[in-house]
């Protein structure tokens, strides 16, 4: 644990809007090649904060810090991302005026100027990954909920990001698309990814995680080793953990 | 009848509805960008230049069109800027067409997902970046049915240059009545350019709707794949 590259450090940071604070005092320290997965209840604070690790929201106190340098803006505005954190989100967010291949090149075609052809062969080579190099040339519109979310997976690696955070990337699918993308999350953590996951899929987490957080209005109830977390003794941890893996 | 016939083909109304032609699409075009760049200062600008922009918007729509065109036709000459009539007239139906594809176009930026841009921001892309490649194409499509209509409209309201000595359609019908009093003929005449041009826009605008619908693209690559194929 403490050989590993610390990426991604938050420390005791807050949000509030206009005067409800919806994020407390949330610290948590992303290392390298780690999966961290964060659980709670809907209104927990879990966008919330997954927004702040990405720099889309400006915080009031604390501060976030990527590869050793703060993340905000001297104002605490959000600064312009490079690409080195990717995020997939809920709804997917594909381009729908471009095809499944035009999604993936058109972020290192048009922020890093790369090669076309370059780019079009990695992005054949990560659809092949996520099970579509069929699709390349269909629009979103023509994908069910599983495929979009694939190719937004693709689409977040091709500007080969440090860390990718998922923001309940299959609560919008049904269960067996869900299966498909959860197949492609498990490969990409297998091989090394560093991500930071919310997801309600408790026997995912299990499986995946190597850290777990649990949060519940806005602060964190507990976090540590996947291992600790499941085998908790506290009490509303354990709680949220019983219903979770009974439903 | 026939006079109409004859009014309709004759090289004097041909080169009167070029003349009308040329007036809307040049007004429109320049409306166009004027709504564009306006609805971009609306949008993002800082605070001045957006009041600017408001103050703009509140001041030609409010205030007739044929008073703006009159307006330019009479008091530039006095600032001793000696234009055309039909320059004078372009730019007056241009400024106050660039108001109304404000307004048009800044609802087409807000009907354009906030997730795009979310999404466009985390791959690094920039502000500029994320407007002409990702927001702006969405926007394009958005505003295209609404423009449409300011077309046709701009193609009726370009007959207000007439009144200021711009020879266009209304102008020669009317210039043509005075001579012969024939309105009947020379007014139906006029009419039937109009409704020639307006059918010609709609099939116009229509065509465009549909070459920049995705479904439509989608199938012309051969690919007509429903959820349930796939
Ligand atoms: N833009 C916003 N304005 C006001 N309140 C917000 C906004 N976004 C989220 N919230 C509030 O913050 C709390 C946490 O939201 P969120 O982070 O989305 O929770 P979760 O993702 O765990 O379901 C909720 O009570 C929600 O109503
Ligand atoms: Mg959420």
């Amino acid at each position: 644990m403490t050989s590993k590259t610390l990426l991604l450090r938050a420390d005791s940071i807050s949000r509030s809007y206009h005067s409800s604070l919806v994020l407390e005092d949330f610290s948590l320290d992303v290392a390298q090649g780690e999966t961290t997965v964060l659980l709670g209840s809907s209104g927990a604070g879990k966008s919330t904060a997954l927004r702040c690790l990405a720099g889309l929201e400006p915080v009031q106190s604390g501060t976030v810090t990527f590869k050793g340098k703060p993340f905000l803006a001297k104002n605490n505005r959000p600064a312009q991302a490079s690409g080195a954190i990717g995020m997939v989100f809920q709804q997917f967010n594909l381009f729908p005026h471009l095809t499944v291949l035009e999604n993936i090149c058109l972020a290192p075609r048009r922020v890093r100027g790369q090669d076309k052809a370059a780019v079009e062969k990695r992005a054949t080579d990560l659809l092949e990954k996520v099970g579509l190099a069929a699709k390349a040339g269909a629009y979103p519109f023509q994908l069910s909920g599983g495929q979009q979310q694939r190719v937004a997976i693709a689409r977040a690696l091709a500007m080969a990001p440090e860390l990718v955070l998922f923001d309940e990337p299959t609560s919008a699918l049904d269960p067996e698309y869900t299966r498909e993308v959860l197949q492609v999350m498990r490969a990409l953590t297998a091989e090394g990814l560093t991500s930071v996951i919310v997801t309600h899929e408790i026997a995912f987490a299990r499986e995946t995680a190597d850290r777990i957080v649990y949060m519940d209005a806005g602060r964190i109830v507990e976090q540590g080793p996947a291992q600790d977390i499941f085998g908790s003794s506290h009490e509303r941890t354990r709680r949220f953990l019983d219903q979770a893996l009974a439903g | 009848m026939s006079n109409v016939l004859e009014y309709t083909f004759s090289s004097t109304f041909l080169v009167a509805t070029w003349k009308t032609l040329l007036l809307t699409v040049i007004s429109m075009v320049l409306g166009i960008v004027g709504g564009l760049l306006l609805a971009l200062v609306k949008n993002g600008g800082p605070a001045p230049a957006r009041w600017l922009a408001d103050a703009y918007i509140w001041l030609f729509r409010g205030t007739p069109v044929l008073l703006q065109l009159i307006f330019v036709f009479n008091v530039l000459p006095l600032w001793g800027i000696t234009l055309e009539a039909f320059t004078c007239a372009v730019i007056a139906l241009a400024l106050n067409e660039a108001a109304y594809m404000a307004e048009i176009v800044r609802g087409g930026l807000m009907g354009v997902d906030r997730g795009q841009r979310t999404a466009a921001h985390m791959l690094g892309l920039n502000p500029v970046q994320t407007m002409r490649w990702v927001v702006l194409p969405q926007t394009l499509r958005l505003v295209l049915p609404p423009t449409g209509n300011q077309l046709i409209g701009m193609l009726k309201t370009s007959a207000l240059a007439s009144v200021v000595s711009v020879q266009d359609l209304l102008l020669t019908a009317q210039r043509t009545a005075s001579a012969n009093f024939d309105y009947v003929g020379t007014l139906s005449a006029a009419a039937i350019h109009y409704l020639v041009l307006t059918t010609i826009f709609t099939l116009a605008v229509r065509a465009l709707e549909r070459r920049l619908d995705v479904d439509v693209r989608a199938r012309k690559q051969g690919q007509i794949l429903t959820r349930e194929t796939l």
